[in-house]
């Protein structure tokens, strides 16, 4: 994959990659996503990807919704800060929740880190492989690495979180 | 974004249980969270705790390898055996052991999990290193060794980038607790001291001083001693610390 880094602020002067990654899709839900098109934001010579076609919480989780389900996964930006994660304590299923609520836990270099729900509603799948193979969330956090997958409560909550925009502003700001 | 020098709180609670320490912790990491949620004005104050405790055995979140039969056989050898929150296997801690604690709110220092481990790593190394002319390093397991022997374990937790848990450095520990498990589930590896490694008594006394003057160094902070010799007052203070 051609990689992109910025030298410049991100914000406003991101470009698109010259190849496109991950899939197209569409949901039959009144919008269509474009294209998946990765975006990188250089932070401290860095370089964190941050699809555009996805949504982020501050705690820097990422949520893919379509129709009423949404899949949860944490940030290109978030693996990075962790570390080789060793063990994922998924939130159990049917487990409901309310937005940013604590819901599992990542541990990485010995630290355990709490994962936090981005929106309301019920988890109705785990990401079981994770179980045997952890470090998919370091290796592929926005595809084979997504965590859980939760029934949306209310879904007017998703215009709440980020934009990749907004939310590769919000690295700017941590950096 | 902090301007000027950080500031941390050094509380030493001295001889406390497993269990009552991790309450001063949780007290202190819950003024950082109420601070954070910009609850009533709180304020959380970045605190190194020190203590040392009575025997006890500790496992972090991966308990699947404890069970209850094991948890039994560990409570038969005379310590007491505690299930926590934080990364890490199982761990020994008891009398000759400095343990420390920074419940610390890392949005003041930096906001990354690895990067904390590995101030607290480079804290020991220096350490050993100035006062004492050991060449102690990191290995692919986290924590501080010498060859194949642990000296230091490090075990943490991390809620909204709020720190708990922390270090347990070997100083004048009697070693054969360890003989009892595999320390951090690593086997064919060893444990020392500091002790052991320079032939001559060192106690958590010896070791806090030179340990707090490499904290500051590594987390770039003024640390300011504040008596805890009065734990009623010490619960007041961190419970009505405001902005």
């Amino acid at each position: 994959m051609a990689s992109f880094v910025l030298v410049a602020r991100c914000a406003r002067t991101f470009l698109p990659h010259a190849t496109r990654v991950g899939r197209s899709s569409s949901t039959a839900v009144g919008r269509t996503l474009h294209a998946s098109r990765w975006f990188s934001c250089s932070t401290n010579i860095l370089t964190h990807n941050v699809p555009a076609d996805l949504k982020y919480s501050k705690e820097h989780e990422w949520i893919r919704v379509e129709g009423n389900t949404s899949t949860i996964g944490i940030s290109d930006y978030a693996q990075d800060k962790l570390g080789d994660v060793v063990f994922v304590e998924l939130p159990n299923l049917d487990a409901e929740f309310k937005e940013n609520d604590q819901c599992g836990t990542l541990e990485s270099v010995k630290a355990a880190s709490d994962i936090y729900c981005p929106v309301s509603g019920k988890v109705t799948e785990r990401n079981e492989t994770l179980e045997k193979d952890p470090s998919l969330i370091n290796s592929s956090c926005y595809e084979n690495g997504w965590l859980f997958k939760v029934e949306l409560a209310n879904p007017d909550e998703i215009s709440s979180l980020l934009d990749a925009e907004g939310y590769i502003k919000f690295l700017e700001e941590q950096d | 974004m902090c301007v000027g020098r950080k500031l941390v709180i050094l509380r030493n609670l001295g001889r406390m249980s497993y269990q009552q320490a991790f309450q001063v912790q949780k007290l202190t990491s819950r003024q950082h969270l109420k601070e954070l949620a910009k609850k009533d004005g709180c304020k959380g104050l970045d605190t190194l705790l020190i203590v040392e405790h009575p025997p006890v055995y500790t496992v972090g979140i991966r308990t699947a390898g404890y069970p209850p039969e094991e948890e039994e056989r560990i409570k038969s050898l005379g310590a007491d055996f505690c299930r926590t929150d934080r990364g890490g296997l199982i761990t020994f801690h008891g009398p000759g052991q400095l343990v420390a604690y920074p419940v610390l709110n890392l949005g003041h220092f930096k906001k990354s999990m690895k990067w904390y481990i590995e101030r607290l790593q480079q804290t020991v190394i220096k350490l050993c290193d100035v006062e004492y002319g050991i060449d102690a390093h990191t290995t692919e397991d986290i924590g501080v060794w010498m060859g194949s022997k642990k000296l230091c374990a490090i075990g943490v937790h991390g809620t909204h980038f709020i720190t708990t848990h922390g270090l347990a450095l070997n100083c004048n520990v009697d070693l054969k607790w360890f003989n009892h498990i595999v320390p951090c589930g690593l086997e064919g590896k060893g444990v020392t001291s500091l002790t052991e490694l320079t032939g001559r008594e060192v106690t958590t006394t010896d070791v806090l001083q030179p340990f707090v003057k490499c904290f500051s160094e590594e987390f770039e902070c003024d640390v300011k001693f504040e008596d805890s010799s009065n734990m009623e007052e010490v619960l007041t203070v961190i419970k009505q610390a405001v902005l």
